[in-house]
């Protein structure tokens, strides 16, 4: 559905987005994670149509941004991270201005806006106007006027920021069900809301892409280390950090006060470690009082693929 | 467009603005009117005593023509009014953003806003329209005439909505737009008074003030010259709105 191939757009010296290539399937939920700056917010401008690439080319259902970009914008619902609304308006003159400007005609623009109103669950508002409505209500008619003309791709900008639990759990239900028909891209960097609902996930940084991957393969192919901590008593900390240390794989043992110790391994998963861990201290006879084990999330890939160590590799990749 | 248009004329109804620039302008304009009316029928009275003043009082001269002229003159004081919000207002609250992402083209989006504001300024000439309703029930009044004057000041309106237009694609701030607009358009008007005092100037600035263009439509010399003199600057300014707009997408 969305194409995407070595896409790069400069602004003067500064190069927001840098030889970018992804594919979104149909029906997917992709997801766009990423420090502030790195890019998310051109690369969705890029795909709705609002302006085109320096370089590298994207189309949408098959047409490239750059040679009809009125035709992508038709098939193409955005939502920026700061909703504007014209709020002299009220919802349904708003929404009705949006089909209007989507080139929706009579009955099917009247359609249109009933359902919107429906799916974004705004009739207890329709005739309000915007400028009195709370933050929740305004996200919701914001996605009413992406979602108006059924748009096949939803693009979406931090579609949840700013917005109390409640709200953010019915957007999220929002997109889940516009996800069945829709293909959808959205930024965020809420980790656990993309973990959550996208089907994929890009992590991009500095313009460039850093991972693509579903999130499960995402944490599970994670570099990173296994950690297991446990609290137990019955012994020196010396002695439990030289047995639990014994144990094949584990590369070292941390102890902090009160009887906790991390074991951690670069090679071992956590979930080996753990009943080896179990069965020593309980052979040993010390007393186990607690035993947990850490998996990475997305949190923690998000850390290592974007933190600042990497931005110094990268700098030094370019210089190279 | 229309979209764009509805959308414009709904927030010009919407907020008080529209209707207080029309009313202010009705009443003043109203209020140069009679004042013209008085003046003109003090001396017509006086020259109904001499032999050879009644020729040369006609209503036309000395009340529309002047009207047409004083009608210009409050038009540059408050179309930038009308027109400081129309990008400035969009780009400061973000719609721009969105607007850029409909499939409408960049002309669809400044057409659209040039229109609305040109209904309103219709509305307001149009409400004008009765002075001369009134007129035309004292004395003969030359019909063609005041069709050639409705034309001059719409035509001046659209160059002038054009620039105001312009002036406001440049900026987020309607202060700063509305700034632009008040003295591009003071400095096209101003030019006439460069020209009477230096003869190089007049011969190279003389034909440039929109003022003096209005005045002689309005005395009925509807000549292609003059409806190419506006049709440009509405065209040229419309354009440069495009181009600012296409740049600003640009340089974000």
């Amino acid at each position: 559905m969305i194409n995407v191939k070595n896409l790069t757009k400069t602004f003067g010296y500064k190069t927001a987005v840098d030889d970018l290539s992804f594919e979104v399937e149909k029906g997917e939920i992709l997801g766009f994670l990423g420090p502030n700056g790195a890019g998310k917010t051109t690369t969705m401008r890029i795909l709705t149509g609002f302006f085109p690439p320096t370089s590298g080319t994207a189309t949408v259902n098959g047409v490239d941004v750059c040679e009809e970009p009125m035709k992508v914008r038709e098939m193409v619902g955005y939502l920026p991270e700061h909703v504007p609304l014209y709020k002299d308006m009220t919802t349904r003159e708003f929404l009705n201005f949006a089909a209007s400007a989507k080139r929706l005609k009579g009955n099917e623009r009247k359609q249109a806006v009933e359902r919107t109103i429906e799916r974004c669950n705004l009739a207890s508002v329709a005739d309000q106007l915007i400028d009195t409505l709370s933050r929740g209500f305004r996200q919701r008619v914001g996605l009413g006027q992406a979602i108006i003309n059924n748009p096949k791709v939803l693009i979406l900008d931090e579609p949840t920021v700013g917005l109390d639990p409640t709200q953010v759990r019915d957007i999220r239900a929002l997109l889940r069900r516009l996800g069945e028909d829709s293909t959808v891209i959205l930024s965020s960097h809420i980790l656990s809301e993309v973990q959550q609902m996208c089907n994929r996930v890009v992590i991009i940084s500095q313009g460039r892409m850093q991972a693509i991957d579903t999130p499960e393969n995402l944490t599970g192919t994670m570099k990173g280390e296994a950690r297991v901590s446990v609290r137990l008593t019955g012994a020196e900390s010396d002695e439990v950090e030289s047995k639990l240390g014994a144990i094949e794989g584990v590369d070292r043992v941390e102890s902090t006060a009160g009887g906790n110790f991390s074991v951690i391994s670069k090679s071992a998963k956590a979930d080996v470690l753990a009943p080896k861990i179990a069965g020593l201290v309980v052979g040993a006879g010390w007393e186990l009082y607690e035993l947990k084990t850490h998996t990475a999330n997305l949190e923690d890939i998000f850390i290592e693929l974007t933190g600042p160590e990497k931005g110094k590799a990268i700098a030094v990749d370019t210089e190279a | 467009m229309l979209s764009i248009l509805k959308r414009e004329l709904t927030a010009y109804f919407n907020s008080a603005l529209a209707w207080i620039v029309i009313a202010v302008f009705i009443l003043i304009s109203g209020f140069v009117f009679v004042s013209l009316l008085g003046i003109y029928s003090e001396q017509s009275l006086a020259a109904s005593s001499s032999p050879f003043g009644a020729q040369s009082l006609n209503a036309t001269d000395r009340v529309m023509v002047p009207t047409f002229q004083w009608i210009g003159y409050l038009l540059l004081f408050f179309l930038p009014v009308l027109t400081m919000r129309l990008i400035a207002e969009e780009s400061r609250i973000g719609m721009l953003e969105m607007l850029f992402t409909y499939p409408l083209t960049d002309w669809e989006i400044v057409l659209g806003k040039f229109l609305g504001a040109l209904g309103v300024v219709a509305v307001m000439l149009g409400l004008s329209s009765s002075y001369f309703i009134v007129l035309g029930r004292m004395v003969t009044v030359e019909w063609k005439l005041v069709a050639a004057g409705y034309l001059g000041v719409m035509l001046l309106s659209s160059a002038f909505v054009a620039f105001g237009i312009w002036a406001s694609s440049l900026t987020s701030s309607q202060m700063i737009s509305a700034v632009i607009t008040y003295g591009g358009l003071l400095a096209s008007w101003l030019v006439v008074i460069a020209g009477d005092n230096v003869q190089t100037a007049k011969e190279i600035f003389g034909g440039l003030s929109p003022m003096d263009h209005l005045v002689e439509m309005a005395r009925g010399t509807v000549t292609s010259h003059h409806l190419v003199y506006f049709t440009a600057w509405t065209c040229l300014f419309l354009f440069l709105t495009v181009r600012t707009l296409e740049s600003r997408k640009w340089s974000d």
